[in-house]
């Protein structure tokens, strides 16, 4: 109780005035009370104030009540009478019971107070992994670390993942600064790697030296590791002064959550990676098989059909010639398609698409695209809703045109001949949304979130309808790269729907292309100018 | 126009053996050159009526050759490139060619492009007849007025200056920025929203279908072609 006897100046004054106080009252009852009771009630002051300010208090209380006692009750009254063996006896008494009180009492105070702190530490503990239980494993280092701040008092702390030999930082609360500077570092790697905490100029306060820099004072990095191994350092800014044993056990036990939730993390990311991969070999061997289909067939086709039209032992009719060359004609197109969007894709996915943002005018992009799949399609009406005037937006005008083109083509593969297909533009403040809705069997809910996945085709979507699965990987990919959102729904049949964002116009245009046109130009006019 | 001398430049062996046929077939005196160095030199051997160039090469790149060529003759060049090089096609078009074909092209398609060139390097470059005419449309350069059959069009100045820039460049692909840099001047080069207003504009006006341009065609990411004959 360092602090309360710190007050023993407090506790020898307000002694001294209880006793001359209780000295005055007691004087004129001395002989009503008699010396025992007067004497016992001098002890309980001196005991009182013992309790109250420390041992100091207490035995300058009890030579006090001792001399008063002596001096205004005991005959021969006013004066002392010390050599007298009872009085002498007294004295060590009082000096005694206050003594014995005093640490008493301190003592049951001390294991109070370490009651409260184990009670407040249990609390923390039981919080602590009742958190790291529920939060998300990727906010857990920052909450650790912010409970940290608030809990220990201190400065500031930084969590840093070890990665063979360098720190990453994790997380931080407190100072913003969490890059390590080359001291700090060795400082920090000996900590991880030795599993010892570790502190330079940590302890210098603790025994009474004043470091030549305040930054470097109190910095203590705590290893973390799990089962030996070390995977990082927690970094705590103290505020000058050290951490007290207890704190700093306590604080271990942060480290060691900190610790598990950085392996955790270290473990879900590289089954992320498993998993990706492991999609990432699906893929590729499904675009294998896709792809080497897809492009035999043409190449079989035309490598026939110019082998018969080479052959020397047979006279094909003109028709047969015909035939021969429209199919390789048809074959070499389906190549040209299919190559294109494997580059695209491969583009796409490598993100080394390179949009060609320009203000272009979706009215006509969406025209050109209906009348181009009108003149192949001539069954399909197709038709354009659109409720107001589009506004000019800025993308890619042959990119934006081929996923218009990619979804008429997969509306009308996907829904019965002669049957209607929409294009239903919505214009909102933010963005337009295009719609492309047709009259077939939908896509099934589950297959939605998937269709625009590479070389995906839903059960609805076999051989026969051609295509490499590839057409709406692309659509999603140019979309996305113009910062718009791509997506399946249903309605009469299947609806496929894209955003894109607007963007103010640069703000001199409109007025001027205004006044120029609505200037009611005359001939003389033109001519004058 | 038979007669007229094509020289073509790319570096795959098959490309030039099939054009060299098709087009020695159809009368024109062929030249081929598989580098862009030796396109060079067999220009200045030859100097060709018209040269169809492909923009990806190793070495000479066709952007290289198109420069070159540019800084000692007006000759029409026709380039060749991939799909999804609009950026290219831009570049070679602004650098001085005269017209672009996306591969892989047909036969029909080379030999319009070529005919249109050689009937421009004829004429000088641009139009300069005093009087345009094709289908309805009739322009009367001198006296600044247009008219579709019968009746007089009203244009407005800006809407009449670029008509008649696509119209002396017809048949030519022209890109985004030579049209903006002529009609409305340098600084405007990078603002094609302008175009987005005034082209469907000057379509409505001219075009009997506007949403179907018979005359002002976009050319995707590129620019705008002006067509003569009904394509």
């Amino acid at each position: 109780m360092p602090d309360r006897l710190r007050q023993w100046p407090a506790g020898c004054t307000a002694g001294t005035l209880a006793l001359a106080l209780t000295v005055l009252i007691l004087r004129p009852l001395r002989l009503d009370l008699g010396l025992t009771n007067i004497a016992l009630l001098l002890l309980l002051l001196t005991v009182m104030t013992a309790a109250a300010w420390g041992w100091i208090a207490g035995i300058y209380m009890s030579i006090a009540s001792n001399i008063a006692f002596n001096f205004f009750f005991v005959p021969p009254l006013y004066r002392f009478t010390v050599q007298q063996p009872d009085n002498a006896l007294a004295l060590a008494l009082f000096l005694l019971v206050a003594a014995i009180t005093a640490s008493l009492l301190a003592r049951a105070r001390r294991s109070a107070l370490e009651a409260e702190r184990r009670a407040s530490d249990t609390r923390t503990l039981l919080a602590l992994s009742r958190a790291t239980r529920d939060r998300p494993l990727e906010e857990l280092p920052a909450s650790i670390c912010d409970w940290i701040i608030r809990d220990f008092g201190v400065r500031a702390c930084a969590l840093y993942r070890l990665e063979g030999e360098e720190l990453i930082p994790v997380a931080s609360a407190g100072e913003s600064v969490p890059s390590l500077n080359r001291g700090d570092r060795t400082v920090a790697l000996q900590a991880a790697q030795s599993g010892r905490p570790t502190g330079l100029g940590y302890r210098l306060s603790r025994i009474g030296r004043r470091g030549a820099d305040p930054m470097a004072r109190g910095l203590l990095y705590l290893p973390l590791g799990v089962e030996g191994t070390p995977v990082g350092v927690l970094r705590i800014h103290t505020r000058g002064a050290p951490l007290s044993d207890d704190r700093e056990r306590l604080l271990e036990a942060f480290a060691d959550e900190a610790a598990a939730a950085i392996q955790r993390g270290s473990l879900a990311a590289s089954a992320q990676t498993a998993a990706l991969l492991q999609e990432t070999d699906r893929l590729r061997s499904s675009l294998l098989s896709s792809v080497s289909h897809d492009l035999r067939t043409p190449l079989t086709s035309i490598k026939t059909s110019v082998a018969n039209l080479m052959s020397r032992e047979v006279k094909w009719s003109d028709t047969a010639r015909e035939e021969f060359l429209s199919a390789i004609d048809h074959e070499a197109d389906r190549l040209t398609r299919l190559v294109t969007n494997l580059l695209d894709l491969s583009r796409i996915e490598a993100g080394v698409l390179r949009l060609d943002l320009d203000w272009n005018d979706l009215d006509e992009l969406l025209r050109n695209a209906i009348y181009r799949t009108e003149q192949s399609m001539p069954d399909r009406p197709i038709r354009l809703e659109l409720d107001a005037v589009l506004p000019l937006l800025r993308f890619d005008y042959v990119q934006v045109d081929r996923v218009v083109a990619n979804l008429l083509d997969n509306a009308v593969k996907y829904s019965p001949p002669a049957s209607p297909i929409d294009v239903r533009v919505r214009i909102e403040p933010e963005r337009v949304t295009i719609g492309i809705h047709d009259r077939g069997s939908g896509i099934p809910a589950r297959d939605r979130a998937r269709v625009f996945d590479a070389f995906y085709r839903s059960e609805r979507r076999d051989r026969s309808t051609g295509g490499s699965g590839l057409g709406l990987a692309i659509c999603r990919g140019v979309v996305e790269a113009h910062g718009g959102k791509i997506w399946a729904a249903s309605g009469d049949g299947a609806a496929l729907l894209f955003t894109l964002p607007r963007e103010p116009l640069p703000a001199a245009l409109p007025d001027q292309a205004k006044t120029d046109m609505d200037a009611a130009a005359t001939p003389e006019a033109l001519r004058t100018r | 126009m038979s007669g007229a001398r094509v020289l073509v430049i790319d570096d795959e062996p098959q490309v030039l053996r099939l054009l060299r046929t098709s087009l020695t077939e159809r009368g024109y005196d062929v030249a081929t050159a598989p580098t862009g160095e030796e396109a060079m030199e067999a220009f200045g051997r030859r100097l060709p009526d018209v040269i169809i160039l492909d923009l990806v090469m190793p070495g000479m790149s066709g952007l290289d050759v198109c420069r070159a060529l540019r800084e000692q003759s007006a000759v029409p060049v026709i380039v060749l490139s991939a799909h999804g090089d609009e950026r290219d096609k831009v570049l070679a078009l602004d650098l001085g060619a005269d017209d672009y074909l996306t591969k892989p092209f047909g036969m029909e398609e080379l030999l319009a492009r070529i005919r249109v060139a050689l009937r421009h390097s004829a004429g000088g470059g641009a139009r300069t007849e005093p009087v345009f005419q094709s289908g309805d449309l009739r322009i009367d350069f001198e006296a600044r007025r247009v008219w579709r059959g019968d009746v007089e069009v009203r244009l407005t100045p800006t809407e009449y200056e670029l008509l008649k820039f696509l119209v002396q460049h017809s048949d030519k692909a022209l890109t985004h920025g030579m049209i903006l840099r002529t009609v409305w001047g340098a600084d405007y080069a990078g603002e094609s929203q302008y175009l987005r207003v005034y082209i469907p504009q000057l379509r409505r006006k001219l075009e009997k279908d506007p949403t179907r341009p018979r005359f002002i065609l976009t050319e995707p990411g590129v620019g705008y072609r002006f067509q003569t004959q009904e394509g």
